[in-house]
């Protein structure tokens, strides 16, 4: 194991996807939790200490989340990572207790796992979840003949609602924990060569090994048969299954289910949008507050302007998102709890497939919408490599939530006073980045089908629908928080840094003029946006929409608050931009509509507004975006080519719109 | 249920890929699994072999299909407890036969 910062004692959670492994981890580690990335991958694992109920526990135990995996032959990065973790682990002169969570309902295709691993000589209990599943069952599964059966302890650690009559194992877990961490393991036993390698595993032995676990499932259920005979207390209710079967029979009706599914996706969507913008606005008044008690505290210097525009802002453009991050979390988290996720997907697998996609990439396309750094954290679960670096190549094109201040401000100078219209157009924006991600695909995937390497790359879906189930919305808040927080660590320092780096080029070198305009106009970005006109003009800019246009790189909305200051618009007594008010931002509109260029015409018109737009719609701006590409796909040439391509054809149709409606409006 | 428990029902001999008998099947139908056919020289196809092996699509066990997208593929269908969601392709390699 490579992890420097590893605890001696370790307890690892592996399972299946979707067996409740995450939501245990939760339990165990009361979200106190980090991601860190598996060295040499991509692939995060979450670490966080083991929670005692006793206090006078001091072992400190370290449990790690590791990629849910269906058996040891991993078939993706994710499932690699877990089968690399536990080979690795076991070098340690303490080798880690693992403890493989099973869904009760999914056991005998689960157990295989365990089985593995106890041949392995690895140190094992079985978590058991979904027990409450286990309804009006007339063969229960007995855990006690389980555990006797597999020779390791079996332990009931379902998630139960509060005031469930049942009792968990949680204090048995605790218990084993404790026992196990004080002995010396044995040594791992050596394998025999066919075993050791997974890819040598024939598929009679993958049979067999169904076929064993087949019959220790049913002994447990005979016995469990036995008890329940003997008068073991069941609750009368209707079973999951059978549940799930009438849910599913509306949820993934051929016609119905995928208008319910529009039905759901418009109420996420607009959930990101509208639940979020009161608390987007509280964090824009806060920080603004904070700006304003700065500048009053001191007289105006350079320090003061950098700690204000520099830093401050720079937080508020990673703050200003996390609202939609957040809420984007939560209904995700709520979608995937309730079981309905995975139905999305395979709902829409055929026309995601139709463009080179898969059912795997609608999560996080969705999650695009808001912001395309977690959205391309996201497509780490996509399991074809095809399909993964197709969704992460397009994701860019998705509208995220930062293309939004420039729009409002865009489109309300299109159409002043014209809400429907803007409205309208809004949509036909959003509909357009679909249309444009999905054209991209399309070619991209023909172009990959030319090459034999990616050709022979697999894609499958073949996605497990598990039961429905009401969703834990405490644990879904929490997650959601801890995953939004995730979101502020990664990407929160490389936007500030840009930032920074933006606001310098915007001061510097002629930081102690008192005039903005001219500070900004004799800047570097300023003096870069002139060396620049030349590529501007064709599509109807001139200097100063280039310096927006080069800003925009630390955000898309950046845009906004350089053209403020440009234009001088609504600034306070030190030229620092306010332009979150509305009345703020139609101000920016009437001077945008003043402003002219060298011959005496206008600068902003109907045609160069469309052709900024239709830039916004497909360029590549956000640097954050850049660099986490370059993470996710593990090749710089994967981003700049994304980089080059989408800004390269974004400039094009910026330059064809203008001068086609340039001419079609002087004719008309 | 498995192959054992199968004895003494009529069982139709024709083995088909699950695609084939795909336009014929009601919602609720049993299939038993024969087999998975694959072409062992593609990594694809020894890909979804494993795959399906995995998901316990094993000689013997019974399929229940349980109905289709709007768009023919994906289909659902419970192999065991588990209800999996197969695209036309992965169905392609299923052999089965139909409880008659």
């Amino acid at each position: 194991m490579k992890f420097a910062n590893l605890s001696r004692h370790c307890l690892v959670l592996i399972g299946a996807p979707n067996s409740g492994k995450t939501t245990l981890f939760n339990r165990l580690t009361g979200l106190q939790t980090k991601a860190v990335n598996y060295p040499g991958s991509t692939v995060d694992i979450f670490l966080g200490a083991f929670r005692f109920a006793k206090a006078e526990d001091s072992v400190a135990i370290q449990v790690i989340d590791t990629p849910g995996i269906y058996s040891l032959d991993p078939r993706s990065p994710d499932e690699a990572v877990t089968r690399k973790l536990i080979d690795e682990m076991r070098s340690r002169p303490d080798r880690p207790l693992i403890l493989v969570v099973i869904d009760q309902t999914q056991i005998q295709r689960q157990l295989g796992l365990v089985q593995r691993l106890i041949e392995r000589g690895e140190r094992v209990a079985v978590g058991m979840t979904m027990m409450d599943l286990s309804v009006k069952d007339s063969r229960p599964l007995s855990l006690d003949h389980l555990a006797l059966d597999l020779g390791v302890p079996v332990f009931d650690l379902t998630q139960r609602s509060r005031g469930e009559p049942i009792k968990t194992d949680f204090g048995r877990l605790e218990d084993w924990i404790r026992q196990e961490s004080t002995k010396s393991p044995e040594a791992p036993r050596d394998l025999a060569p066919s075993n050791a390698d997974s890819e040598s595993l024939s598929d009679d032995w993958r049979r067999r090994r169904f076929l064993e676990a087949s019959a220790v499932v049913e002994r447990a259920r005979a016995h469990g048969a036995k008890l329940a005979g003997q008068g073991t207390d069941e609750v009368l209710r209707l079973s999951a299954r059978e549940r799930t079967q009438s849910i599913d029979r509306v949820l993934l009706q051929p016609v119905l289910g995928p208008l319910i599914f529009i039905v759901f996706m418009a109420i996420v969507f607009s959930s990101v949008y509208g639940l979020a913008q009161p608390f987007m606005d509280g964090i824009d008044f806060a920080l603004s507050w904070v700006k304003d008690q700065t500048l009053q505290s001191a007289p105006t210097s350079l320090a003061l302007q950098f700690l204000t525009e520099g830093i401050l802002s720079g937080f508020a453009a990673v703050l200003i998102f996390t609202p939609q991050i957040y809420i984007l979390f939560l209904c995700i988290n709520i979608l995937e709890d309730s079981g309905y996720l995975a139905r999305a997907a395979a709902l829409v697998d055929r026309p995601l497939e139709w463009i080179g996609l898969g059912g795997r990439s609608f999560v996080p396309l969705l999650s695009g919408f808001a912001c395309a750094v977690p959205a391309m954290i996201a497509a780490r679960s996509i399991r074809s490599d095809r399909e993964r670096w197709l969704t992460l190549f397009i994701l860019p094109l998705m509208s995220c939530s930062a293309r939004l201040p420039v729009y409002a401000l865009l489109l309300g100078f299109l159409f002043p006073n014209q809400p429907l219209q803007a409205g309208l157009a809004l949509t036909a924006l959003y509909l357009g980045s679909i249309l444009v991600g999905a054209v991209t695909s399309l070619f991209a995937s023909r172009l990959l089908q030319k090459s034999e390497a990616w050709r022979a790359k697999t894609s499958f879906l073949m996605l497990e629908l598990p039961l429905y189930r009401r969703p834990n919305l405490a644990l879904a808040l929490k997650t959601a928080w801890y995953r939004t927080l995730s979101y502020v660590q990664r990407a929160g320092l490389t936007i500030l840094l840009l930032s920074i780096g933006i606001w310098c080029a915007t001061q510097f070198p002629d930081f102690r003029n008192p005039d903005p305009q001219a500070k900004m106009a004799n800047s570097y970005a300023g003096r870069l946006g002139r060396v620049l006109t030349p590529v501007f003009e064709p599509m109807g800019g001139d200097w100063r929409t280039g310096v927006s246009l080069i800003s925009a790189f630390a955000a898309r909305e950046v845009f906004v608050s350089t053209l403020a200051v440009l234009f001088s618009a609504p600034t306070d007594t030190d030229g620092n931009a306010e332009i979150s008010e509305d009345t703020m931002q139609g101000r920016l509109q009437e001077r945008m509509r003043e402003a002219t260029i060298a011959n005496g015409q206008p600068l902003f018109t109907t045609a160069s507004i469309s052709a900024l737009l239709i830039f916004f719609l497909i360029a590549l701006q956000c640097l954050s975006t850049f660099g986490v590409a370059v993470r996710e796909s593990g090749s710089w040439a994967f981003a700049w080519t994304q980089l080059l391509v989408f800004n390269g054809v974004a400039y094009v149709s910026a330059i064809f719109v203008f001068q086609l409606l340039e001419r079609v409006l002087t004719k008309s | 249920m498995t192959a054992d428990s199968l004895i003494g029902q009529e069982i139709s001999q024709e083995i088909k890929k699950l695609s084939d008998f795909l336009p014929l099947l009601k919602k609720g139908e049993e299939l038993i699994v024969h087999g998975i056919a694959v072409d062992e020289s593609l990594d694809v196809d020894r890909a979804i072999e494993g795959r399906l092996l995995d998901f316990g699509f094993l000689p013997g066990e019974t399929a229940v299909y349980r109905g289709r997208s709007i768009w023919g593929s994906p289909i659902w269908l419970e192999i065991g407890e588990t209800k999996i969601a197969l695209r036309s392709q992965e169905v392609d390699h299923l052999l089965v036969r139909r409880l008659a």
